[in-house]
């Protein structure tokens, strides 16, 4: 081999080695980046709206399938950049209805209590020319933490339904021939932190993660129910403001502030925060747990405060009581 | 006989009851609000005490102050002197004149007097107006969390026309602090070691703290500052912290975290970025020279 070529071949390699070098040391840094160049190699096929042939799905179109028809009780379907179904946040423990409509020909009224709340549905006749099982999913608004958040300065009122009809080949009929009635309710405790006159019902599409106003409703204040129309069916629920970010005309007062106060958590995340930081086993952490924690603080000496060592640095201190403060906070959503 | 027997058990079991529950019922703490105005004119701005006495040690409170509306707008905290140490959200003014105190006190407290926040207002019309607690929670510092139930009184006051304008009892004049807050500012890992939090306690005994504030530096330019309470969620990638405390006399205080492994890892990160720049470009002359 002669020089030139070892040079060039030592260039090369030198330019790759530095290439992979840099890559890896910006790891964390880039990593969404390198995720997103994957997805730019796949984007001239893949990444149109419009499922072509070889893709399962493609962004938002998924094909007239939902959780439902890969054997899921209910959640969120999602097409992922490489144009291939992704039900990782399908559910399989959500409280369901469900039912097989033949041909109706008068109004049908279906209502899912579930717990404190409560959903009415009225369809009119001839809704839909054919046959079609009609599904009712009931959600932890906790479920939708990540893929369906709430916008900013809203909170889910209730529960997330997913109301779902599908047709006898398996597919999602989304849209109806008429309008029907949905009446979702909420509680006198949601309004402890939501201000009861920006509630509003809200609706978001299969495979998409917005969530939109729905302005035409009416908001029955006594029995604290929300009722509007619609032929489009999907996932709904009540929303409104925090109390904390449309107080009273003073603002928000709180010498701290609480700018940065509000982060969700998955379900998992709470389970395993309650393992860690429910020193009293009531199912919670709340202000018992500080109690005990400041406590231990206070005196170390008393018996092996492992258990209460938060961040596990072998002291009590204030980083644990601001652990469980963050604890608390997280886990009260 | 049998008689006799079942009074002396409904006696005994009176006796049980008593010495084990009511304890937990009726307490040796009380809370309760003091001013130091109890007749003023509208538009007068006037200072509310919250304080409590307590015979028994407690190291956590979770209080809830109602004051109509109609009668009263609230403008300020101050927790000068005051004996929480590390608040649940912050003092807040909740909807339909509602105020949530919630918070921890390191060294648990025993005794008289002790100050949980000075609650600023503003008479709106004449009339008679209470200002009284709806909740009164108190936790023993007994290791066990046990809540207890303050006694509570309510605060009364009448505003009227012919009463004097009150302005300036807001800031108590009498104090005059020379002496910027002290911020303690450091970062931890969560139980499970996948969050870090940024914690930081912001004091000033004598005029108390009026907000407390963060930015953050991921590259070479800081964040907007923005109020923030105990703790902040770490966000990923940065590697300079600042939190600024300004006191009621308005000193203010600033202290920065500087997290050198965060900092060097950028820091490679940048070199090895303008290495394999410049390296691209002197081959690439090279080439151009060759050919």
């Amino acid at each position: 081999m002669n020089e030139k070529l070892q040079k060039k071949y030592f260039q090369f390699f030198l330019c790759f080695f530095l290439l992979i070098l840099f890559l890896f040391l910006s790891n964390k840094i880039f990593a969404s980046n390198i995720g997103i160049v994957n997805a730019t190699v796949q984007l001239a096929v893949c990444g149109d709206n419009i499922k072509d042939y070889g893709e399962q799905c493609d962004l938002t179109d998924l094909n007239g399938k939902a959780c439902l028809s890969f054997g899921f009780d209910g959640g969120i379907l999602s097409c992922s950049f490489a144009c291939e179904f992704d039900t990782s946040s399908c559910v399989t423990n959500a409280t369901a209805f469900s039912e097989t409509i033949f041909l109706p020909t008068s109004d049908i009224t279906y209502v899912l209590p579930d717990g404190l709340y409560n959903l009415n549905i009225d369809i009119p006749q001839d809704f839909y020319n054919g046959i079609l099982s009609f599904f009712i999913f009931s959600h932890n608004p906790i479920d939708f933490s990540l893929s369906k958040p709430a916008p900013s300065g809203e909170d889910f009122v209730g529960k997330v339904y997913d109301l779902t009809f599908v047709n006898e080949n398996g597919d999602i009929a989304s849209t109806l021939n008429k309008t029907s009635t949905i009446t979702l309710s909420y509680n006198q405790m949601d309004l402890n932190s939501i201000d009861e006159d920006s509630l509003a019902p809200y609706k978001s599409e299969f495979g998409n993660s917005n969530w939109t106003a729905i302005s035409s409703f009416s908001q029955d204040k006594i029995n604290k129910t929300i009722t509007f129309t619609t032929s489009d069916f999907s996932f709904f629920t009540i929303m409104g403001s925090l109390l904390g970010n449309n107080n009273n005309e003073n603002g928000n007062h709180s010498f701290g502030g609480s700018g940065w106060s509000y982060i969700k958590i998955s379900p998992e995340e709470k389970k395993k925060i309650i393992s860690i930081a429910d020193f009293n086993n009531d199912g919670r952490v709340d202000i018992i747990d500080l109690s005990i924690l400041l406590y231990y603080n206070e005196h170390p000496q008393l018996k092996d405060f492992s258990r209460y060592d938060l961040n596990k640095d072998g002291v009590l201190d204030i980083f644990d009581i601001s652990i469980m403060l963050y604890y608390w906070q997280v886990t009260s959503y | 006989m049998i008689n006799f027997l079942f009074k002396n058990k409904i006696i005994l079991v009176l006796v049980i009851f008593t010495y084990f529950f009511i304890p937990q019922i009726s307490n040796a703490s009380n809370v309760y609000l003091k001013s130091m105005n109890s007749v003023l004119s509208p538009e007068s701005e006037f200072k509310v005490d919250v304080l409590i006495n307590s015979e028994v040690a407690v190291n956590a409170v979770d209080l809830q102050i109602y004051y109509p509306l109609d009668k009263l707008k609230f403008l300020d905290f101050n927790n000068a002197n005051s004996i929480v140490d590390l608040w649940q959200g912050g003092p807040e003014v909740l909807k339909n004149g509602h105020i949530k105190l919630t918070g921890a006190i390191l060294h648990s407290f025993k005794g008289n007097s002790g100050q949980i926040i000075s609650i600023m207002f503003k008479a709106l019309n004449s009339g008679n107006v209470d200002i009284s607690f709806e909740r009164t929670d108190l936790y023993l510092a007994d290791g066990k969390g046990t809540k207890i139930l303050a006694n509570s009184s309510s605060f009364s006051m009448a505003v009227n026309e012919s009463a004097p304008k009150i302005i300036s009892s807001i800031q108590d004049v009498s104090i005059k602090d020379y002496t910027p807050p002290d911020i303690f500012l450091g970062i931890s890992q969560d139980s499970f070691g996948t969050n870090s939090l940024v914690v930081f306690n912001a004091v000033d005994k004598e005029s108390g703290i009026k907000s407390t504030q963060i930015r953050f530096k991921k590259w070479l330019i800081w964040s907007e500052w923005q109020i923030a309470q105990n703790p902040v969620l770490y966000p990923s990638g940065v590697w300079k912290i600042q939190v600024k405390a300004e006191n009621n006399s308005n000193l203010m205080t600033t202290k920065t975290l500087f997290l050198s492994n965060k900092f060097f890892q950028k820091l490679s990160v940048v070199i090895v970025g303008f290495l394999f720049v410049f390296l691209f470009f002197a081959l690439y002359n090279k080439y151009k020279r060759k050919y």
